[in-house]
């Protein structure tokens, strides 16, 4: 008589570590048949007895309770269909029991993330969740270990700094804007130039409530592309530029020029008029758009791409500098969790 | 006999220790700028708030007036003055960190005044008595000591964030101060609100010396002009549109130093009037 095998938790995966972003961008040929395959119990058919998909831009992770040897083998034969599996197979990591729960508990935390402590991805495992209670594919053991791995994940990011500070050029702008402007439901922005990394700083500000958005540049077609593209925004003439900072409370400049576009002969006589209003400017070009010696001026912040990258790498370093002691409690946490889920793993 | 628990000295030390308590639980998040924890420092602030107005009217009920007639019981007034503010402002203006730094301003001026019992001199009661106007004059100097306390503590506050935004200072702690902007709209309300409530209080006080030029120095007056007067030069400069931004800030903060050091001559009790002599003549 054959002894009834042991189901085990597995870890499946692939993620940004072992597959670069055009594998990722085509590892999923059928989306919606993933989706039908989820939802119509192809993988409860296939044996498994409890499953979880985390499914984001960086990763592809299935979670298993399965008393199969070869979980791989059982995807592959369940999702070919929606899934490029020989890609899948050749980026994929596996990983069984204590490990597949560490791994959970450091992926919701933001360890695990192309931009360490990030927040999005805690987000993500909670709509995975929610589709598998939705599918009833959560059992006893993913169901305790999901909900642990995210209380510990708020632990992580709440009393260690791997979540700290900034990272991103725009975030680190919007903060800087918010240090000198406040509150962004009332302040406007001149975002002078069409370059990409000024686009997408202000679109950072304007997440952040920003509700006034000037564009201006030489190219005319090309700011008035970009207006259209933000929320709230509008477009001025390049040849307006001095009254158009006059009624900015932040300036992102990001232009191809060769020059300084603005210089402190035009900002000088600006901030005579306008004493209570500080003026935040971002120069995100390179060369600068912004003569350095504006930023002697009283009632002036300027700050430069230098500057930025910077904070940005402080705040990384900071967050780095945490990992260590995040990981330790992760995997005791972990640990502890699944010595007491796998007396509930049932046998098939 | 006085029970030593509720005696005002004890109550003044009880505060100033629980300002001190406040202060040291701060520090982390003047730190870090971590919002924690802020439930227990603002608990010992308002604990410390509290004995101190218990000692302060206790104070009041023995001199049967405002508790201001030397320097210990004047700094201890405007540093009430100064915690209630900022408890109220926090609120109104959601200003993070003043509490934090309220409470270190709070332990600091408590503390040096506890430690100069020479400070704390006594003075007869039937000597502050006197018209209903002097009382005013006396509660609306005290308000307006506050007030420019609290414009100093937020002007220190500006002071940081400008130097750390011009020097490219970018932790945590900069993080949770309130906004350039923020703070130049609040300093500019506590300016003008501090300077109505002077202008007033040294108003009642010419008038009750031109009434009275023997019974309030002239010293005290002269004082208490000057320092009305740098006040009046700073707004004049202000609504002309010369002074702002750190430059504002920093001349704030100094007036209230030169504010402080005025208490002495200005919380010197009046003078004893002289009284009539009466001739005996004998009959022949």
């Amino acid at each position: 008589m054959t002894q009834p095998q042991q189901s085990q938790l597995t870890l499946v995966g692939c993620s940004h570590v072992t597959a670069n972003l055009s594998t990722r961008e085509a590892l999923i040929t059928d989306p919606d048949g993933l989706s039908r395959c989820l939802g119509n119990g192809a993988l409860s058919k296939a044996g498994f007895q409890e499953w979880l998909v985390l499914n984001t831009c960086n990763r592809l992770e299935f979670y298993v309770v399965s008393p199969a040897a070869q979980p791989l083998d059982l995807l592959a034969g369940t999702l070919s269909s929606a899934v490029d599996m020989a890609a899948f197979r050749h980026a994929a990591y596996t990983l069984k029991g204590a490990e597949a729960a560490r791994h959970l508990f450091r992926v919701c935390a933001g360890l695990e993330s192309q931009m360490l402590g990030e927040n999005e991805i805690l987000g993500q495992v909670k709509t995975a969740y929610a589709d598998a209670r939705k599918h009833a594919s959560a059992g006893k053991v993913l169901n305790r270990l999901v909900q642990k791995s995210l209380q510990a994940a708020k632990w992580a990011r709440t009393n260690t700094g791997i979540s700290k500070g900034q990272v991103s050029i725009g975030n680190i702008a919007a903060e800087l804007t918010q240090r000198v402007c406040g509150d962004f439901s009332g302040i406007s922005i001149l975002l002078v130039g069409t370059g990409e990394v000024g686009t997408k700083t202000a679109q950072a500000l304007i997440s952040r409530g920003a509700s006034q958005v000037t564009v201006t540049g030489r190219n005319v077609e090309a700011a008035t592309a970009i207006a259209e593209t933000l929320e709230h925004g509008n477009v001025t003439a390049f040849s307006r530029l001095r009254s158009a900072i006059a009624n900015a409370d932040a300036v992102i400049s990001c232009t191809s020029a060769p020059e300084p576009v603005i210089q402190r002969e035009l900002i000088a006589p600006l901030m005579r008029e306008r004493l209570d209003r500080p003026l935040s400017l971002i120069d995100l070009a390179v060369p600068r758009d912004i003569a350095s010696d504006v930023a002697d001026l009283a009632n002036v912040y300027l700050f430069n791409l230098d500057d930025l990258a910077a904070l940005a790498n402080e705040s990384m370093q900071a967050r780095l500098s945490e990992v260590e002691r995040a990981k330790t409690t992760l995997h005791t946490r972990a640990d502890r969790i699944w010595e007491e889920l796998k007396p509930k793993l049932e046998p098939a | 006999m006085v029970c030593p628990f509720t005696h005002e000295y004890t109550l003044f030390w009880t505060s100033a220790l629980l300002y001190v308590l406040s202060a040291g639980f701060a520090l982390p998040s003047l730190k870090d700028g971590s919002s924690r924890p802020r439930p227990l420092y603002l608990t010992m602030l308002a604990g410390g708030f509290l004995y101190q107005s218990i000692a302060l009217y206790m104070r009041g009920n023995e001199l049967q007036a405002f508790p201001l007639s030397n320097p210990f019981e004047s700094l201890q007034s405007i540093v009430w003055g100064i915690v209630g503010i900022g408890l109220v402002m926090r609120q109104i203006y959601r200003l993070n960190l003043i509490n934090a730094f309220s409470a270190i301003v709070a332990a600091a001026l408590t503390l040096l005044s506890l430690v100069n019992p020479v400070w704390d001199y006594a003075v007869e009661p039937s000597l502050l008595a006197g018209s209903p106007w002097i009382k005013v004059h006396v509660q609306l100097a005290m308000i307006s000591y506050a007030l420019f306390g609290a414009l100093a503590i937020t002007s220190l506050m500006y002071l940081l964030q400008d130097r750390a935004l011009k020097g490219k200072q970018f932790s945590n702690f900069f993080h949770k101060l309130p906004s350039i902007r923020k703070l130049e709209h609040v300093n500019h309300g506590l300016l003008m609100a501090a300077f109505c409530a002077l202008t007033l209080s040294v108003a009642i006080g010419v008038l009750n010396w031109l009434a009275q030029p023997t019974r309030v120095g002239l010293d005290k007056l002269l004082v208490a002009c000057l320092l009305w007067g740098a006040y009046a030069i700073t707004v004049i400069l202000r609504r002309r549109r010369q002074l702002f931004g750190s430059r504002f800030a920093l001349t704030c903060s100094c007036l209230f130093l030169v504010a402080l050091l005025s208490l002495w001559p200005v919380s010197r009790p009046p003078a004893i009037e002289p009284q009539p002599q009466v001739l005996v003549v004998s009959p022949r």
